[in-house]
């Protein structure tokens, strides 16, 4: 499943340049993102721990368990979001269960990237 | 939502005794566990990551991803927990959209713990 396609035809889409912020780490918010193309740098301080590309979800455990952002989440090249609300979110989960087995396998997939990481 | 209550009318439990292994890093996982009774300690290496608690999930990275357990999860005291294979698992998912919620809080609660933990090495 790529995301990207279920919400492409998103109209309010969000526009990010190179080096733009589309949060910082401690921020409280209320949204998740589908990266519909470019490329995003989350960081952790200066450590970049992932490079999101087309289809990743993105500031999705802020709507997951409502605390402030882990991450800093900054534009690496010209970037298109679909931005998804918390009611959404929870609608995609209960009519989609696909969508909700894809947010877990990002979270699992990052978590094994952090243990790894950790171990080292 | 505790998940022990959802479970804990499963007459087909495991039981583990103090130093147990519930599953150790490397093996291929086809259940997750919800922790009924007692406490679990998951390992990565010798550095204990997380002391579950009765109502915690556990492995279900595994049934996730499809991939190796990650890490070693060993009994501390007397523990029981209710399996759930794959097939349970793909139906609480889409019969009980608590349940996912449940193991997305579960999934990020840990990733923010280990992205503390990294933060600070």
């Amino acid at each position: 499943m790529n995301p990207a396609d279920l919400f492409r035809q998103d109209s309010d889409a969000l526009q990010l340049a190179p080096g733009d912020f589309l949060f910082h780490e401690g921020d409280k918010r209320d949204k998740m993102y589908v990266l519909l193309e470019g490329e995003m740098d989350i960081r952790l301080g200066d450590y970049v721990v992932e490079t999101a590309k087309e289809g990743a979800l993105i500031g999705e455990m802020a709507l997951i368990d409502d605390s402030p952002r882990a991450a800093n989440a900054v534009a690496k090249t010209p970037c298109r979001l679909a931005a998804i609300d918390k009611r959404r979110f929870h609608f995609l989960i209960q009519q989609h269960p696909h969508f909700a087995t894809h947010v877990m396998k990002e979270l699992a997939d990052r978590l094994r990237h952090m243990n790894t990481a950790a171990m080292r | 939502m505790n998940p022990a209550e959802l479970f804990c009318q499963e007459t087909d439990t495991l039981k583990l005794a103090p130093g147990d292994f519930l599953f150790r890093e490397g093996d291929s996982g086809e259940e997750m566990y919800v922790l009924l009774e007692g406490e679990i300690e998951i390992f990565l290496g010798d550095f204990i990551i997380e002391t579950a608690e009765a109502g915690t999930l556990i492995g279900e990275m595994a049934l996730i991803e499809d991939n190796p357990r990650t890490a070693n999860a060993v009994a501390k005291t007397p523990a029981r927990l209710a399996k759930i294979n794959r097939r349970r698992f793909h139906f609480l998912v889409q019969q009980t959209p608590h349940f996912a919620t449940h193991v997305m809080k579960t999934l990020a609660g840990r990733l923010r713990h280990m992205n503390a933990v990294t933060a600070v090495r």
